[in-house]
């Protein structure tokens, strides 16, 4: 890139589709959601120190969650020193989730659309931060397994383990808000 | 293949992860079992739902506009702008003219028309708006425009432009639905506006305007006008604009509604 000019355009135009993902993710994924601002200035700044670095051409949106991602887990981790610290979390075993509610959630999902929004913020808090990490990475950030892969630095497979984990524990915990709307358990209705 | 392992394979087959050779298998499942047809429809549009929520929220360009200011990177394009001026200038001039020359005194509705789409651009780009579908799945965006606007039109397939669907929507211009299709193109933002065909627009068939930052190519493909708009050269917005004229056209496995 020719110039300091140059170099922020070239920035910019690839960080302003981003723009509300990055954000909202940041506010998903902090203990201390004023500090988005904070935790977007320093990543974004980070990366734009190393934009040098950025191949052109690559995979741009992976490369700067990546910086957030860091930067988030680096604040988190100030704040709850230990409670944070679960990249490599052990796994809840899903034995213990109730199949059955969050089959009857399947069932009848309308039940628990009032103040749904409100719900699923609330579902959210209780994942681990890995879960909560994988799901919102791939929901807000449509990335691909490979991709969070990398951004998170752990194997796919635990990708695939956390993202299942976490959407299972979603709707389980949607599924709580399920009862007192009236939903009932689906017959079983599988081939075998 | 079986229903429970068909469930099992939920997850993948809605990330379009995995080998194609289980996407198929699910598939042929779901073809032939009505209950998992069901119930894969559920999982996926509660997906969707959960994705929906977790991305709501308040408009993120106020934070943007500090973030960038605080961290010196707007700044820096700021600096430059004196230097630009003249340029700006002197290329605002140039598109007059050739607006003026193009248009032949009909141009007016389109230089209109392209900067809705380089205003409406921006606005999606600043996240000032959510399209009604998010997904990378080209599958479901042409679903959606198959089902929510009658459009039977395939998306732009990644491995021939390297166009990447992000989602689909309807806008209301003129009080008229005019279905669109968000995406990248490489790693720029690009969208697809699909209007109704103006009596002059066969006049502009593939012209290319500049607005602002944004190229805006526009086409006429069948009975619909297209709007496509992005920082893209303008050499590869009508390339995608090309593959949308191919794929308009629906071939004989995607039924017409």
């Amino acid at each position: 890139l020719s110039s300091s000019g140059d170099k922020a355009e070239a920035f910019l135009a690839l960080l302003l589709p981003l723009q509300r993902q990055l954000a909202v993710y940041c506010r998903r994924m902090l203990r201390d959601p004023s500090i988005v601002e904070d935790v977007l200035q320093t990543a974004i700044a980070e990366a734009f120190a190393r934009f040098d670095r950025y191949a052109d051409g690559t995979n741009f949106r992976a490369w700067i969650f990546r910086f957030v991602t860091l930067e988030i887990f680096n604040q988190n981790r100030r704040r709850e020193p230990v409670a944070s610290s679960d990249v490599a979390d052990v796994p809840a075993p899903l034995e213990i989730v109730s199949q059955l509610a969050a089959e009857s959630l399947l069932a009848e999902p309308g039940a628990v659309m009032e103040q749904f929004e409100e719900h699923v913020a609330e579902a959210l808090l209780r994942l681990t931060a890995s879960e909560r990490a994988t799901l919102l990475l791939r929901a807000l950030g449509d990335l691909s397994y490979h991709e969070i892969q990398q951004i998170l630095a752990i194997p796919v497979g635990s990708v695939m383990g956390y993202l299942s984990r976490a959407r299972h524990k979603m709707r389980q915990l949607l599924a709580e808000h399920a009862p007192p709307c009236g939903v009932s358990p689906p017959a079983n209705e599988l081939k075998s | 293949m079986i229903c429970v392992e068909a469930r099992q394979h939920w997850e993948l087959y809605l990330d379009s992860e995995g080998s194609p050779e289980l996407h198929l298998r699910v598939r042929r499942h779901l073809g032939s079992c009505p209950a998992c047809a069901s119930w894969f429809s559920r999982q996926q549009w509660l997906e969707r739902e959960i994705n929906q929520a977790l991305g709501a929220g308040d408009p993120t360009s106020d934070i943007w506009e500090r973030v960038l200011a605080r961290s010196g990177i707007r700044g820096r394009g700021i600096r430059r702008r004196p230097l630009l001026i003249g340029a700006a200038c002197a290329a605002a001039a140039i598109a007059v003219v050739v607006l003026v020359i193009a248009f032949q005194g009909q141009g007016e509705a389109h230089a209109e028309l392209t900067r809705d789409a380089a205003d409406w651009h921006t606005q999606w780009q600043a996240g000032r708006f959510r399209p009604e579908l998010m997904s990378r799945s080209h599958q479901e965006i042409e679903d959606f425009l198959k089902t929510r606007c009658a459009l039977p039109w395939r998306c732009p397939p990644a491995q021939a432009g390297g166009f990447q669907g992000l989602g689909a929507g309807v806008r209301l211009i003129g009080g008229r639905e005019a279905p669109y299709i968000v995406g990248l193109l490489g790693d720029a933002a690009v969208s697809i506006v699909v209007l109704d065909k103006a009596d002059t627009a066969e006049r502009h068939d593939g012209a290319a305007y500049r607005q602002g930052d944004y190229r805006v190519v526009v086409g006429v493909v069948g009975d619909k006008l297209v709007v496509i708009t992005g920082m893209n050269s303008v050499a590869s917005l009508q390339r995608l604009l090309d593959q949308v004229r191919k794929l308009a056209i629906a071939p004989d496995d995607f039924p017409r509604i």
